[in-house]
């Protein structure tokens, strides 16, 4: 249903997470190329290319990006003003998928630039619901910004 | 100068009359000698006229001739060219006082004449003989035998006497005439020396008005010379040409009638005017022809400068007696008013009607002492200075005045005044000030000083006074006691360095430098220091100062006071102490609340995580290996699950509950009413299946936050619905009862209820009433409505019982 050539990048420290992440997709048959990153260095060097990245093409810009806000090393909310102020990422869908719901975080993601903020609800069952509303919307229904085609 | 004008005048008039006598004179004496003269010549040339022919005629003739001189009144003598005597008729017989001509022959004429006329009567003898001419009229004079002067005119002629030529000589006795005329020089002589020795000019003018004299006063007061006055007539040269007319007029107005004294303006030979006295006066002829003018000018510049001093002296004197502040009345020897000035009828409220003729004396006065008793009218200050002679000086009275229905207070000086010589005073100058505001004033700073006292003793503060060009500094008895001295204690003189030595020297560059300002630029004197107590020990004061600066700014005196503060310092250690615990308190708290946010933080995203895995991972199973568990093994599995996803409610309550502590509450007016509706119409949308009543009553506003007061109703109307789940015809109402100025809100239900036993626990958190399987719910619920009410400074109270419903009822403040 979903081209497999598009990344998505989830940016989540959590195994646990990443798991029940990766079976939400499953799931919902979203079949993307799913690059982990579990800090948020990471997930930088990989969307710029360095470290263990340095090979990539830094044009081959992910689809989407799900990042959550709790990180090491560099938290959420600073991965995203990073890749907002870089010309190669700046116009790249960001949705925050995180556990909190504190007003701080939602202001201060849209405020950095979070194209959409959805919180992880504890029920798996709603959870793989969410993924797929994600995946519906985000891979399919939006038209991605000319550039990252 | 009136004194001595008649003199003048008359002198004047005695030289006209004797001048006028002296032209008649004359003028007879040269008529009869021309007439005589005329005569005689005629008779000779009728003898002349035909000497031949007419002998008889002639000899006739000359026989006429000499009886016509024997008759003569003028004496007549023939003498021959040598000069001896040949005829003399009885006139010049009179004349010389001899009584025959043989007599008068007999005396030489060198006896005869005076030394003078001889004299000339050789001169005259003398120039005949050498053929020069000599008049035929002359003056001269004989002494008579009884030694009387006589003056005689004489006229000399050739007549033809007995045929022969011979010299007749016709003698007028003009004695009386000369010694009119010596008069007249004399009187010339006096008045001249008078009239020029007057400080007055003076000028005598003939009939037409021209200067025939004019003394040097009247050259000097016009700076005219004599010259250029005598012979001028009018308009005179003094006078001004714009005032021609006027002076004209006024002489011509005079001339009617006596000599009065005109007050004229003339003009000196500069152009400059100034102001005169003319005293005219004139000589009229028998027909009242004026003969001559005297005209006395008297230079009154001076006068008019000194009437005009005069005149604004007296001015002065009558405005500021007008004007002047200060009462004045003049009094005579009984002491009755006969002046007073406009002050006076202002401070005593009486017109000068009023006043004119009282006495100090009169009982209408109504005078008092300065103490209220009575002022007895003779020892009013001007009967005191009519009856003693002496100046009485500022003696207070009050006077009652008529128009204010009250005293006013005077100050009065009586001046006595004499007329000359005399050694009683015939009236008083009595002056008086109102000086009732300035009494209301010195009462005012008498009862402020009074306040003053009071209120330093009441503040108990010690008063200093320092006067700052001698160093000296007086300091109260409660300054001194504030530092454990007494007022008169030796060791404390009263001087500046008594206090500047005791300052705590810690203080003394602060205490110093806000001194200074003060004195050098006016800033506030208003100092807190350590102060040397007698005790030895350093006691908190207050000290506060106003310095009195002179015209030139220079500070020479300076007043405050101190108070001594070490209570309030000590007082304010103590709080300041305070405020330090408190502001760590507030800092802890501070950290405190930061903990608690990270905290929630944590709760919210931390504790969740494991709840989502072991859900999710539940999920997987049930889904991935459900085959190879039985019933009970996936019954435990959504066991798991439910229980995760209780836990993850719990924790979103909790998160909300502590939300609602720390959040900022926003103030604004909220329609309950609304919000209600709202809430009530989602709830039926979640339940379509259920027949609940909503009765929500219109127009219940109240100000509060919004957002909280949406939770307070959500959960609220929440729990109602809930728990009437099992009702039939279920009823949920929200209303209000006014109950004083506080609106009580309330929201009822036909539910299930509660034991009203347990009450108490109701708003507890995670404390519930009811199964979980009858009535889900975290137990959260209440809680936050009880912190959200608790926030908006109201109250909430439940009432109920079990199967009949629950009310809760809740103010907002």
């Amino acid at each position: 249903m979903i081209a497999k050539d598009e990344t998505i990048l989830l940016v989540e420290d959590n195994p646990d997470d990443v798991e029940l992440t990766k079976r939400a997709f499953r799931k919902n048959n979203i079949a993307n190329n799913l690059v982990v990153a579990d800090d948020g260095i990471k997930a930088l060097d990989y969307l710029f290319c360095r470290g263990a990245y340095a090979d990539r093409n830094i044009k081959d810009t992910p689809r989407l990006i799900l990042l959550d806000l709790k990180l090491p090393k560099m938290d959420g909310l600073q991965v995203l003003e990073r890749l907002r102020a870089e010309e190669a990422t700046r116009l790249v869908p960001v949705v925050i998928l995180t556990s909190s719901k504190e007003e701080q975080d939602l202001i201060s993601g849209y405020k950095s630039g979070a194209n959409s903020y959805v919180r992880k609800p504890v029920d798996f069952i709603e959870f793989v619901a969410a993924v797929r509303h994600i995946g519906l919307y985000w891979l399919l229904i939006n038209e991605p910004p000319p550039e990252s085609r | 100068m009136s004194q001595n004008k008649p003199t003048y005048e008359e002198l004047g008039k005695k030289l006209a009359e004797a001048e006028a006598l002296i032209a008649s004179l004359r003028k007879v004496e040269r008529t009869t000698v021309s007439a005589e003269r005329d005569a005689a010549r005629d008779e000779r040339d009728a003898a002349l006229m035909d000497s031949r022919e007419m002998e008889e005629a002639y000899i006739e003739s000359e026989q006429n001739f000499r009886n016509s001189l024997d008759a003569s009144p003028l004496g007549v003598r023939i003498v021959t060219e040598d000069g001896d005597l040949i005829y003399a008729n009885q006139a010049i017989l009179d004349i010389c006082g001899y009584g025959s001509i043989e007599e008068l022959k007999a005396v030489p004429r060198q006896q005869l004449y005076t030394p003078e006329s001889y004299a000339a009567h050789q001169g005259r003898r003398e120039k005949r003989q050498r053929g020069e001419y000599v008049p035929p009229e002359y003056e001269m004079s004989i002494r008579r035998p009884d030694g009387a002067i006589r003056n005689l005119l004489v006229y000399r002629r050739e007549v033809i006497w007995g045929g022969e030529r011979q010299f007749m000589a016709m003698y007028q006795d003009i004695t009386e005439r000369k010694q009119a005329e010596e008069a007249l020089r004399e009187t010339h002589e006096f008045l001249d020396s008078h009239i020029n020795a007057m400080r007055d000019g003076f000028s005598i003018l003939d009939n037409r008005g021209v200067h025939i004299s004019v003394n040097p006063a009247l050259c000097e007061m016009t700076g005219f010379l004599r010259e250029e006055l005598i012979g001028a007539g009018p308009p005179h040269p003094y006078w001004p040409p714009e005032r021609n007319e006027e002076i004209y007029r006024a002489f011509q107005k005079t001339l009617a009638g006596d000599f009065v004294d005109i007050e004229l303006t003339f003009m000196r030979k500069n152009g400059e005017r100034f102001p005169v006295i003319v005293s005219p006066a004139w000589t009229k002829d028998k027909q009242g022809n004026v003969v001559s003018y005297f005209a006395t000018v008297k230079d009154i510049t001076e006068r008019k400068q000194a009437e005009e001093v005069l005149r604004q002296s007296e001015e002065k004197h009558r405005t500021l007696f007008e004007t002047m502040a200060q009462g004045v009345v003049y009094q005579n020897a009984e002491g009755h008013i006969f002046s007073a000035n406009a002050a006076a009828e202002r401070i005593l409220g009486l017109t000068l009607d009023q006043m004119l003729g009282r006495a100090s004396t009169d009982p209408r006065w109504k005078a008092i002492h300065e103490d209220g008793s009575d002022f007895p009218g003779d020892t009013h200050p001007a009967m005191v200075a009519l009856r003693t002679g002496k100046e009485v000086r500022n003696v207070i009275m009050g006077v009652f005045h008529p128009g204010e229905n009250e005293y006013v207070w005077i100050n009065i000086s009586a001046i006595p005044q004499f007329k000359q010589g005399e050694a009683k005073p015939h009236q008083t100058y009595t002056t008086f000030e109102d000086i009732t505001e300035r009494k209301q004033a010195e009462e005012a700073l008498r009862e402020s000083e009074e306040k003053l006292r009071l209120a330093l003793n009441a503040t108990q503060d010690g008063l200093w006074d320092w006067d700052i060009t001698t160093g000296k500094e007086f300091f109260s008895p409660r300054w001194c006691e504030i530092i454990g001295y007494t007022f008169d204690d030796p060791e404390l003189p009263h001087a500046y360095d008594s206090w500047a030595s005791r300052i705590h020297p810690e203080d003394y560059d602060n205490v110093i430098k806000s001194l200074n300002s003060h004195l050098e630029k006016g800033t506030v004197y208003d100092v807190d220091y350590r102060h040397l107590h007698k005790s030895g020990e350093y006691r908190w004061q207050n000290s506060r100062g106003q310095a009195i600066f002179d015209e030139s700014g220079k500070p020479i005196r300076m007043v405050g006071c101190i108070r001594d503060i070490t209570e309030r310092k000590q007082a304010e250690e103590k709080l300041k102490h305070a405020l330090a615990n408190l502001q760590q308190s507030s800092a802890q708290l501070e950290a405190t609340n930061k903990e608690l946010e990270s905290f929630s933080y944590s709760v919210s995203h931390d504790l969740r995580s494991p709840l989502r895995s072991i859900d999710g991972f539940s999920q997987a199973l049930l889904e991935d290996y459900s085959a190879r568990l039985d019933e009970t093994g996936q019954e435990y599995l959504n066991r798991l699950r439910s229980s995760s996803q209780k836990m993850g409610e719990l924790i979103d309550g909790l998160l909300k509950l502590s939300h609602l502590t720390r959040s900022e509450m926003h103030l604004e007016k909220v329609d309950l009413s609304a919000l209600a509706e709202e809430i009530s119409a989602r709830l039926r949308e979640t339940h379509t299946n259920r027949q609940t009543k909503f009765l929500i009553d219109s127009g219940l506003n109240v100000d509060g936050d919004p957002q909280m007061l949406r939770v307070l109703l959500e959960n609220l109307l929440g729990n109602a619905w809930k728990f009437t789940r099992k009702t039939p015809r279920a009823l949920i109402e929200f209303g209000s009862t006014a109950n004083g100025a506080r609106k009580t809100f309330f929201i009822k239900d036909n539910g299930a209820g509660f034991d009203m036993a347990y009450k108490d626990k109701l708003f507890s958190a995670f404390q519930r009433l009811h199964d979980t399987a009858d009535f889900p719910g975290t137990g959260i619920g209440l809680a936050t409505v009880q912190r959200i009410i608790n926030r908006h400074g109201g109250s909430i109270r439940a009432e109920g019982a079990v199967g009949k419903g629950a009310a809760f009822y809740f103010t907002l403040s």
